[in-house]
C-alpha cells in the first residue's frame, strides 16, 4: 500500500484531476488517461514477447513491475480507491488511477523496456525464461520506485 | 496438450489469478471452482475452467487494448494457451465491458494501420467468427 498511504496524505488538488468536488478519491470516470501510457505498455509487451515470455510469463512479470512501483497491483489499487470497481472497471482501471500512480507506471514501463532489451535472457526452458524476465522487471520497478515520492 | 498438462496449467493459472486478486490462496477452493464447469473426468471441463481463469487473469492484469487483440486473446500457435484460445475468448467476452476493450484495440489498429503493419489479426477474426457461429449469428459452415 505504499502509493496508497502516500496518496492519502496528499492535499486534494486540480492536478490530481478531481472532477467531483468533495470526494476524497476520483471516481472511475474522473481521471484522465495519461498520454503515451498505452504506447509504453504496448512497447513493453512487445519487448517481453521478443525475449520469449509466454502469455502467463508476461502477465506475471507485469504484475511484479506494478507491485514494485505502487506497492500493489494497478487492479488492487483501483479497487482500493473505488470500492465499486467491477471486472469492467478493472478492464479500464489503468485509466482510472490517480495521475501520480499513472506517471509512476509509465516511467517504470519505459525503464523496464530498456532494461529488458539490454538483458541476456536464456530461451531454453519456458519457466526459466519467464522467471528471468520477471526478475528483470522486478528490478526495474525497484529502481523506478527509488525516485518516486512514496 | 495431455490431460495432465491441462490440469497443471489450470492449477498454475488459478494460482496466478489468486495472486492478481490479492487474496490468500485457499487450495481447497480449486477443485470446487473447476467442478462448476462440469465433470472433472472430462477434458472439456478443464479447458473451460482454464479459459475462465485465463480470461479473469487478463482482465486483472489490466492490459492495454492493442496487446489484448494482438497477443493475449490471440496467442501465437507455439504458446500453450493457443489450445484454449476459444474458451478464453468466450469467457472473456462474457465479462461486462470487456467487448469495449476489444473494440478499442481494433479501432486503434484500423485508425493507424501503418503503425501496426505485420501484426497478425487472423487469429482474433477467427475467434470472433467462431463465436458468432456458436451464437447462431452466422450460418454454421
Amino acid at each position: 500500500m505504499a502509493f496508497l498511504n502516500w496518496w492519502k496524505t496528499q492535499p486534494e488538488s486540480e492536478d490530481y484531476s478531481l472532477e467531483v468536488k468533495g470526494k476524497l478519491f476520483p471516481t472511475a470516470t474522473s481521471s484522465q488517461p495519461l498520454a503515451g501510457a498505452d504506447t509504453a505498455r504496448k512497447d513493453l509487451g512487445r519487448a517481453m514477447h521478443d525475449k520469449g515470455a509466454d502469455m502467463r510469463g508476461a502477465m506475471d512479470a507485469n504484475h511484479a513491475l506494478e507491485t514494485e512501483i505502487l506497492g500493489n497491483s494497478a487492479y488492487e489499487l483501483a479497487r482500493e480507491l473505488n470500492s465499486d470497481v467491477t471486472e469492467r472497471g478493472a478492464a479500464m482501471s489503468h485509466r482510472a488511477l490517480p495521475k501520480p500512480a499513472q506517471e509512476g507506471l509509465l516511467a517504470g514501463r519505459i525503464r523496464a523496456k530498456y532494461d529488458l532489451q539490454g538483458t541476456e535472457i536464456a530461451q531454453d526452458d519456458q519457466t526459466e525464461t519467464n522467471q528471468q524476465i520477471e526478475a528483470s522487471m522486478r528490478q526495474s520497478g525497484r529502481e523506478t520506485r527509488k525516485w518516486l515520492p512514496w | 496438450m495431455k490431460l495432465q498438462d491441462l490440469k497443471d496449467k489450470t492449477w498454475e493459472t488459478w494460482l496466478m489469478l489468486q495472486k492478481f486478486a490479492g487474496v490468500v490462496v485457499q487450495p481447497e477452493n480449486f477443485q470446487p471452482e473447476v467442478r462448476a464447469f462440469g465433470d472433472l473426468r472430462y477434458r472439456d471441463t478443464w479447458k473451460r475452467a482454464l479459459g475462465h481463469f485465463m480470461a479473469l487473469s487478463i482482465v486483472r492484469s489490466v492490459l492495454e487494448p492493442v496487446s489484448l487483440v494482438t497477443f493475449y486473446l490471440n496467442p501465437p500457435r507455439d504458446d500453450w494457451s493457443w489450445e484454449v484460445r476459444r474458451e478464453t475468448f468466450e469467457a472473456y467476452i462474457r465479462i461486462p465491458g470487456a467487448l469495449d476493450l476489444i473494440r478499442e484495440g481494433l479501432n486503434e489498429i484500423f485508425g493507424s494501420p501503418s503503425s501496426y503493419q505485420g501484426e497478425d489479426l487472423n487469429g482474433i477474426f477467427e475467434l470472433v467468427e467462431n463465436s458468432a457461429r456458436v451464437r447462431g449469428l452466422l450460418p454454421r459452415s
